[in-house]
């Protein structure tokens, strides 16, 4: 893998529009919940609207969106000390340390800012960032049979978390 | 005789989700804490009741217990579904919980088209065993997924059924 040089910044609401572009991207949405532009507006909207929180970063390659986290914050006082996240690179710039890099600035904002004691992640099988979570040392505590189905085919869902 | 009849939800039966998960007893099982989250989580629960996804039980006559199915909006999930439950505390232990899992069940499988239904619970729930008699295997324990007022923690075991 070949590092590529890039810039973390937080995310704006004017990303969406890349949010919508990765996702209409069916190498990228397969990994996702959504199939239909129905279910991708909304999906990106929630999804960006954590940003307002300051709860998402965006990667940069020359000032140009290449990949964005986030950390979608509990809405209830029993849970915030933990957060579910999801990370998402442009096809173009996957395999270049983003992903890697996006992951570790996550952790950094949601231990360091937020205060949160721990922080998962949910993945369809079969997707790259099991191996980025393995080398960040989250835990697997959760896999479950059936949970997408797509092209006649039922695939698992896994789930991974790091308790800080 | 004591009877356990079951009906679809009407938007009303809102009042008993809220009134049931203001007492502590039942409230400790959720990972709601005060009102205002109470109200919000009842109004999502109930938003089901125009799919037909949400079933009220009664013990002679008197509201008891509701069950509803959280109907998933993506496509790639539509066959799999997360369901809820609850029963007020004083009706525990009177199969209410059994009928209505029993007929959720049937009901997500018959109008759903639903293949594998899960759940959460909470860790010392003794809701386990209702869960497991009915068929639910564990598949995940989410440690420290509960953080209590008083610091202690709770994990969140995640069960499923095939149907």
């Amino acid at each position: 893998m070949k590092e590529i040089q890039h810039d973390i910044r937080y995310s704006e609401i004017a990303d969406e529009k890349f949010l919508l572009e990765w996702l209409s991207d069916e190498s990228i949405r397969k990994w996702f919940p959504v199939k239909t532009e129905n279910e991708i507006k909304p999906f990106v909207k929630n999804w960006i609207g954590f940003s307002k929180f300051k709860a998402s970063l965006t990667a940069t390659v020359e000032k140009v969106p290449c990949g964005i986290a986030t950390l979608f914050l509990m809405p209830y006082k029993k849970i915030c000390h933990q957060s579910f996240f999801q990370v998402v690179v442009d096809s173009k710039y996957q395999n270049k340390g983003i992903g890697k890099s996006l992951v570790k600035n996550l952790i950094n904002l949601s231990k360091n800012y937020f205060k949160h004691e721990l922080i998962y992640a949910e993945f369809f099988e079969g997707c790259l960032i099991e191996k980025i979570l393995v080398d960040f040392n989250f835990e697997k505590f959760a896999q479950q049979k059936g949970y997408v189905f797509e092209n006649n085919a039922y695939i698992d869902r896994i789930c991974y978390e790091l308790i800080f | 005789m004591s009877k356990i009849e079951i009906k679809e939800s009407k938007p009303e039966d809102m009042k008993y989700i809220r009134k049931w998960l203001s007492d502590p007893e039942t409230l400790k099982w959720y990972p709601m804490c005060n009102d205002r989250e109470i109200e919000d989580a009842a109004i999502f629960w109930i938003s089901f009741v125009k799919y037909g996804a949400v079933l009220t039980a009664y013990y002679n006559n008197e509201a008891a217990g509701i069950v509803n199915l959280y109907l998933q909006p993506y496509q790639k999930f539509s066959h799999q579904c997360l369901l809820a439950i609850i029963v007020k505390n004083e009706f525990r232990g009177k199969g209410i919980g059994t009928k209505l899992i029993q007929e959720i069940e049937k009901r997500a499988k018959e109008k759903f088209n639903i293949k594998f239904l899960h759940l959460e619970v909470y860790e010392n729930n003794p809701a386990v065993r209702l869960y497991e008699r009915q068929g639910f295997v564990e598949y995940g324990e989410h440690k420290h997924f509960i953080k209590n007022l008083d610091g202690s923690y709770q994990s969140k075991k995640l069960m499923q059924k095939q149907l």
